[in-house]
Parts: structure tokens; sequence; C-alpha cells
């Protein structure tokens, strides 16, 4: 469909000014809320995402992109609400208890909006105990934990620790990120993803997804 | 950590040392104050440090009274500076407001380290970002002033230019070393001393990157006139200490200390006597005027920098520069002295340490490797 190309090259372009109109004209159409999101935002998301991978395009760009993908998303939202299409799956994050350090989370917040999940976003400072309370009421398929200082590091263990003792970790997935955070460690405390930057925690995450199903 | 302390004590061009790790073997809750104690345990250079909560404050203070002997003696050579952040942009926290702010009453020199990143967290212009990194250091001023009145403090930070392509903070990059220039400029209009986190690279090895990026900055920081600098020996950002870089890092500190002694003449004037010698003998190598001079005027540096001569070089090992480094951070790790710090008052610092460590539940430290 030629409307569908276009909502994704203004994703490219990061036209969010054109991109409400254009998923209007798509409705009237008759095209389904659930095409136009796949078809449409997300795909252009995910070559927005390719490119950016690839270093083609920098990170304002994917930003750019994100919000031309709300500028649809605020008209598609409450249409796939009502037809009972739910959102890609719902990802808790925040910086781990005793980090201040939230710019690096916010990111991914960012691009995991952008690539379709809805975000709850707990802020910094959080605790394990509130991570796994947050995960719990809002179904959320996995927790994204951020920390820049070794110190808070161990707050992670003590999320994926949680969820195993109560059982959850087969629902629940984590992943985790941060300057001081590596492979090595998410292997070491038992986490399920790890990304080196906010391109790999959508990548992680959309496998979790996958995985969780 | 204690090579890096061993290694930092014999490089002569490196004035202070950093407490730079946090240690792992430790419970949390003196993770600072413990690297701290092994600073003063096995240094004798002066620690840029800082303390992880409120808490923690008393016993490092406490820790560097055992070593000067007295309040009195603290407050008039202050042995430790402590760094507080402020978050980009513009806010406090509350341990780091409340660290300024014993820091001030004790006479702790505190240095500011604002962190505004260019076109991420602060305007993408230089002006911008020196703007945001002002108001941030000035606020830290007042906190500490309106504390005490005249309290030591360094107008510092370790702001960066944001590269979009990696979502890294480049410390190597020519425009972090400009915002770092300039914001000692205007830590001197204050009339303050100042610091910039500047001399470090965002190679992952001790490579040709990691020298250029490192040289580049150290000589700028010098010319600029910044008065402490924390880069040597960083790789990977600020994320990696590396004791071979530390080493190599010691010879572009001593390369740029002797530029900055600058070109002077000494006995040059009249120069017919040196000319008539060098005429009458067909060389100057063992002129008093050279024999005189010869330490002030070159800086020799260690065999980390290669000046042999190709043969030579090829006979000694074909050494690279990072297996020269190696043998000479094997070498000084080797040659480490325990400090020159009364035996009483080390007895003194680890029984400090160890209530401490009880304090937060860890009954015993953990072995030391040499006796300090």
């Amino acid at each position: 469909m030629k409307i569908l190309k276009q909502i994704a090259q203004c994703l490219e372009t990061g036209d969010d000014a054109a991109v409400p109109p254009l998923v209007s004209q798509a409705l009237a159409e008759g095209l389904v809320p659930k095409t136009i999101l796949d078809e449409g935002l997300i795909a252009g998301m995910n070559t927005v995402g390719e490119r950016f991978r690839i270093h083609e395009i920098f990170l304002p760009d994917v930003l750019m992109a994100a919000r031309a993908m709300y500028a649809g998303m605020d008209i598609l939202k409450p249409l796939l609400i009502r037809s009972g299409i739910s959102s890609r799956g719902r990802v808790v994050i925040g910086s781990v208890q005793g980090d201040l350090h939230d710019i690096g989370k916010n990111l991914v917040g960012i691009m995991l909006k952008g690539a379709g999940f809805e975000v709850i976003d707990l802020g910094n400072d959080v605790g394990a105990e509130k991570f796994v309370a947050a995960a719990k009421d809002h179904g959320a398929l996995a927790i994204g934990m951020s920390a820049l200082l070794t110190t808070t590091m161990p707050v992670m263990k003590e999320v994926v620790d949680r969820l195993k003792a109560e059982k959850l970790s087969d629902r629940i997935k984590t992943i985790i990120g941060g300057a001081p955070v590596s492979k090595g460690y998410a292997d070491e405390i038992g986490a399920d993803a790890y990304g080196y930057d906010c391109a790999q925690a959508v990548a992680g995450v959309k496998k979790l997804a996958e995985a969780v199903g | 950590m204690s090579s890096i302390r061993s290694g930092c004590s014999g490089l002569p061009h490196i004035a202070s040392q950093s407490t730079a790790f946090i240690p792992a073997d430790v419970v949390e809750r003196v993770s600072d104050s413990y690297r701290l104690f092994l600073s003063l345990l096995y240094g004798e250079k002066p620690v840029v440090t800082g303390t992880f909560t409120i808490e923690s404050f008393q016993v490092m203070k406490a820790m560097q009274l055992v070593v000067r002997g007295g309040e009195k003696e603290l407050r008039q050579k202050p042995l430790a500076i402590f760094s507080c952040c402020p978050t980009s942009p513009l806010k406090w926290s509350e341990i780091t407001s409340q660290n300024v702010v014993d820091c001030a009453a004790s006479g702790i020199p505190v240095e500011f380290i604002s962190m505004p990143l260019s076109g991420f967290m602060a305007p993408v212009t230089l002006v911008g970002t020196l703007v945001q990194h002002t108001a941030e250091t000035l606020s830290g001023i007042v906190i500490s002033q309106s504390s005490r009145p005249g309290a030591p403090v360094l107008y510092g930070g370790s702001p960066a230019v944001f590269d979009i392509r990696y979502e890294t903070t480049p410390m190597g990059a020519v425009e972090t070393q400009m915002i770092d220039c300039a914001t000692n400029e205007i830590g001197k209009n204050f009339g303050l001393p100042t610091q910039a986190y500047i001399s470090l690279s965002d190679a992952k090895l001790l490579d040709a990157q990691a020298g250029l990026e490192t040289a580049m900055g150290a000589t700028l920081a010098a010319l600029a006139g910044i008065n402490n600098i924390s880069g040597p020996g960083m790789l990977d950002f600020e994320s990696c200490q590396s004791l071979e870089k530390l080493v190599l890092d010691n010879e572009i500190c001593g390369m740029t200390l002797r530029l900055v002694h600058g070109i002077e003449p000494r006995e040059d004037f009249p120069a017919t006597p040196i000319f008539e010698e060098l005429l009458r003998d067909g060389h100057l190598l063992i002129a008093p005027h050279t024999r005189r001079h010869l330490k002030e005027e070159h800086y020799f540096p260690g065999p980390v920098i290669d000046r042999a001569n190709l043969s030579r070089w090829r006979e000694e090992g074909s050494l690279s520069l990072g297996q020269r480094a190696q043998r000479e951070v094997e070498r000084l790790v080797g040659a480490w002295q325990p400090s020159r710090l009364a035996a009483e008052s080390k007895k003194e610092l680890v029984a400090l340490m160890e209530k401490e460590a009880r304090r937060w539940g860890m009954q015993k430290l953990p072995l030391r490797p040499v006796e300090a």
C-alpha cells in the first residue's frame, strides 16, 4: 500500500507533522489500525533502527523517528485498545537503587516505545522489590535495569534472584545495561539479556518478547 | 589496587594519586573509606577521592587526621581532595550537598565535577555547555562558601561532548578538551585553582590513539594552566586504569611539565666564549656550561620512550611500547618501599578501618598481600 510506505518514510525523515494526517487518511481508506501500526509505523522504525545499527544515521535521527511514531500512535492507540489489540508487550525500566544516572535508561525507554513496546519507567534509585512489584502489577514481559556505578550493580542480581524465588522468571525476563555492566556479568547473575547500547537493548527485548511468546 | 599505589609511588611526574577503583572485596558501605585507607597506608602522595555516602565522611576524615596529626595540621596542609559532582542539569543530591558542607566545615578541599554533555544533557554549542558548567559549578561553590566562607575549593569538571553515533562521551575529543581549557579560564577569572579530567583516552588498548589523545590533552592542559589534572592512567573514557598507561603518562606529564617551564636564557650572553670553546674542543659535551645546565634544560624520559637507534633497538629485543611499559611496571612494583608513615599511625589506620568495617557487618578486612 502506497500510504503505508509514505508513513514509514515520514518516520525515516522524522516528519512528525506529516504522520497524523497520513494515519487518518489510511483509516479513511479502510485500513485497520493494526495494519497501519505494523506495516506503517513499526516498519518505518525497523528501517530506522537498522540504519542506526550500521551507522548510516545517528541517535538524533532515531529520536526524531520515535517522535513521529508517537504522533501516529496518538491516533491509533485508542482504536487499538478498543479493538482489543495490545502492544508488543510491556517493559518495566529503571536505574537501580543507589544510582542517580538515568540518561542511558531514558534513551532505552524512548527506543523501546519506538519499537512498539509499552514502557513503564520507574525512574532512578529503584530497589529490587519495586522493580518486581511493578512488573507484576503491569503484567510486564521484561524488566530493564541500568547502572553506571559498580557499587549499584548488585541490585540487578537481587531482581533476578527475587524473580526466581517467586517463580516468575519464566514470565518476566530481565535485561541489563550501563557502562560497567557486561555480557559476562549478565551471565554471572543469570540475567536473560544484556545490551551494550540502546539499539542492542531494543534488540534484546524483542528476542525476550519472542521467547515469552 | 596496591599495585597502582606502588606504581604511583615511583612516578615522579604524577603528583597525587587517585583512589580510582571501587573495591569489590569489602562490603559496599566501606568501599569508599577502604580505598582511601589503602592509599594512605601504602602511599605517600596526596589523594584525590570522594565519599559514596554521608556516613562515610567521618571515618575518611579521621584517617586523614591520623596521617596529619590533628585538625589544625590537616587544615594547614590538606591530604585529600574530595570530588563532589552535581547531577546535570543543575541538580545537587542530598549526599553530595552534605559532603560539600562536611568538607567545608573541616577544611577539606572539594573539587566540583560538573559533567554537562554537549548536545545531550547540555546545549550542543561549546558556549552553551560552558554556561551550564559555570552555573553548576558556581552553585556548588555557593553551598560550600555559605557553610564556611573561605573553604578550599577547586573549580573543576568532567564535561564532554556526546558522540551521537556511539552514545558515548569521548574524553579524547578535541571539543571536550577545548571545553576543559575554557572552564579553566572561567575558574581562573574567579580567582580559583582549577581541575579537569583531561589527558586521558577513549582507546581500549595502549595504542596510538591512547598516546595521541593523552598527549594532546596534557599539552593543552599544560598550556592552559589547569592546576590539577585527573587523567593519567585512564583508558576507555574514564572506565579503566592501566598501570602500563600510567607509566607512559608519567612521561607525557614529564614532557609537558618541561614545556611549561619554557625557554629561559641561562648564561647564554655573551655567546662568543662558548663558541670559542666549541671551535677549540670540537664539541661541548663536557663544557662547564653544558654540565651546569644539562639536567635543567633537557628532560630525559624513562625507558618507555624509545630513543635508541634502530640497531640498538633491535639488539635490545625490538620491544614495543606496550612491552617496555610492562617491564617498567614490573620494575616499579618490585622496587616499591613501604611508606614512611610511622608504624603507630599505620596501626591506627588499620584500627579505624576495622572498626568501620565491623560497623557495617564485616568482621574481618581482606588479607593485604604486602605489609604496609
